[in-house]
């Protein structure tokens, strides 16, 4: 810079000498370069920053580096006035900054003022945008801007020493957010792409369960406490009895390693909420509720296509959910027994649920003789207590004459 | 005496250099001091060059007539959306500046 100033000062002085013709190209010269310093600084044509490998949609652990490619342009720290260079911007969860001002310094927008072409990065686990953005010396960007599309990273918590397998996931075997259980009731774990093997056990791509009650997630990148929140497995179980008083709970899963370490990337089920209702506590109906197919007795002939209509004395429809006193929603057993009465109805073929608050169905039935009954569950599909239930009717389906 | 002539001539020149910049420095203030959620009168020529622009950059404004039709406008906002803007589809200062049409956004507004 300084040799740079010599020279230009040596020349004016000589132009000086030399008449004013020259001085006045000298001023022309020197108006020129003022107007390219002043005005937007041009980039090089074809110029492209770029990440150089995060791709759109990459799951980064917290802490994770960027490296900033640059193609037909050189990095040349803030304040060097160097023609075709500039340095890096990287911009976080934040809009593209107004083009023709210097760029922001905050933690959305990120300079690398001394040339620096990585960058170490921690962001909170979640989802967030990424866009590099080349300033001049000035930090303004150039024109036209040398800036990379925006990319979106899935920041995903770090966890300890042992890397898990890629694809791998926990999860609960048929346990469903929502569900509701007995206060004892089993959980089964499920696990995807690793093994399952005991605490203290070196074999790769594996670990043991961890059951979280009513709890968040513990710091990932150490070993899982050891308390009624956090039940261990680490005799390698796939399965748990547990017991939870009535109410509201929390069930999560999370895979740990030999030492009972989280794994990185850490693998956790989703939380899930289950409701305990304690089976002498059942929703109480009235005396006299009944529950009764309308039109149809024990022994009635019916067409394979029919609409059944279920009748209900003394007490009121209402959806799943709604908790209600005196009501319930309809279940329709088909081919089965009373499921047990202290517990939800399933859900399947043999029970279908009518959660809508519906008063009738349409059934196809093969021909035959079927036993069908009716019962009546509460805002949790658990029947009431004493239960609103039908007789079971036996009914000969035959073909229908059309 | 020479030594005055020089000097005189060094001083003539310095005011001259002084005030120069300061014109220079006039159209620099007019590109920084631009709104850049301005959206300024373009004329067809200047509508043509930003819709090259946009299918320089990979998308597809239409027919490049100068007119900005809804075709143009999702071509705008896919690049908006690509390049961190908000996704507005309007040809504001910011868009013209992204293309690198910083020219035309410093033209349109004298």
């Amino acid at each position: 810079m300084q040799i740079f100033n010599k020279v230009a000062n040596k020349h004016c002085a000589t132009a000086l000498f030399l008449g004013s013709s020259l001085l006045v190209a000298a001023l022309a010269g020197s108006v020129s370069v003022a107007r390219a310093q002043s005005g937007p600084t041009p980039s090089a044509a074809g110029a492209d920053v770029y990440f150089v490998d995060i791709k759109d949609g990459a799951t980064v652990p917290q802490k994770f580096k960027v490296h900033f490619g640059l193609k037909n342009m050189g990095v040349a720290p803030a304040g060097s006035n160097r023609p075709n260079s500039g340095h890096h911007h990287l911009l976080i969860d934040t809009y593209l900054p107004p083009l023709n001002k210097p760029i922001p310094n905050d933690f959305n927008h990120l300079h690398f003022g001394a040339g620096q072409t990585e960058a170490d990065i921690t962001l909170k686990p979640g989802k967030h945008t990424l866009q590099l953005l080349l300033g001049d010396k000035s930090h303004v960007p150039h024109q036209p801007p040398v800036m990379s599309p925006v990319i979106h990273v899935n920041v995903v918590q770090s966890g300890g020493p042992t890397a898990s397998a890629p694809g791998a996931e926990v999860y609960f075997v048929e346990l469903k957010d929502g569900a509701v259980v007995a206060p004892k009731f089993t959980v089964h774990f499920g696990v995807k792409s690793m093994g399952v093997a005991p605490a203290g056990s070196d074999r790769p791509n594996s670990g043991h369960h961890h059951l979280l009650v009513d709890t968040d997630l513990p710091t990932l990148d150490q070993p899982i406490p050891n308390d009624f929140n956090h039940l261990h497995f680490g005799a390698g179980q796939t399965e748990a009895e547990v017991s939870l008083k009535p109410g509201e709970h929390t069930l999560q899963l999370l895979f740990a390693d030999k030492d009972h370490i989280p794994h990185t990337p850490p693998l956790y089920s989703k939380r899930i909420h289950v409701r305990v209702v304690d089976p002498s506590k059942r929703t109480p109906s009235p005396p006299g509720a009944k529950v009764y197919f309308v039109g149809l007795h024990d022994g009635s002939v019916i067409p394979e296509h029919v609409t059944l209509h279920f009748g209900l004395t003394k007490m009121g429809v209402a959806p799943a959910g709604i908790d209600r006193p005196n009501s319930g929603h309809h279940h329709l057993l088909i081919d089965t027994d009373v499921p047990p009465l202290d517990r939800p109805i399933p859900n399947d073929f043999h029970h279908l649920h009518f959660g809508a608050g519906q008063t009738e169905a349409t059934v196809n039935l093969p021909a035959g003789k079927h036993t069908l009954q009716l019962l009546l569950g509460d805002a949790h599909h658990v029947p009431h207590n004493p239960p609103v239930m039908s007789e079971r009717i036996t009914v000969t389906v035959t073909k229908s004459s059309q | 005496m020479k030594n005055l002539v020089i000097a005189t001539l060094a001083a003539a020149a310095l005011s001259t250099t002084l005030t120069l910049p300061a014109t220079a420095q006039g159209s620099a203030s007019t590109a920084a001091s631009l709104n850049m959620a301005a959206v300024p009168d373009l004329d067809r020529e200047d509508v043509r060059v930003v819709q090259r622009g946009l299918r320089d950059k990979g998308m597809d404004p239409g027919p490049i007539d100068g007119v900005v039709g809804p075709l143009t406008r999702q071509a705008v906002q896919a690049f908006q959306t690509r390049y961190g803007m908000k996704p507005s589809g309007a040809l504001d200062n910011q868009l013209l500046f992204a293309l690198g049409d910083a020219d035309i956004a410093v033209t349109a507004a004298r």
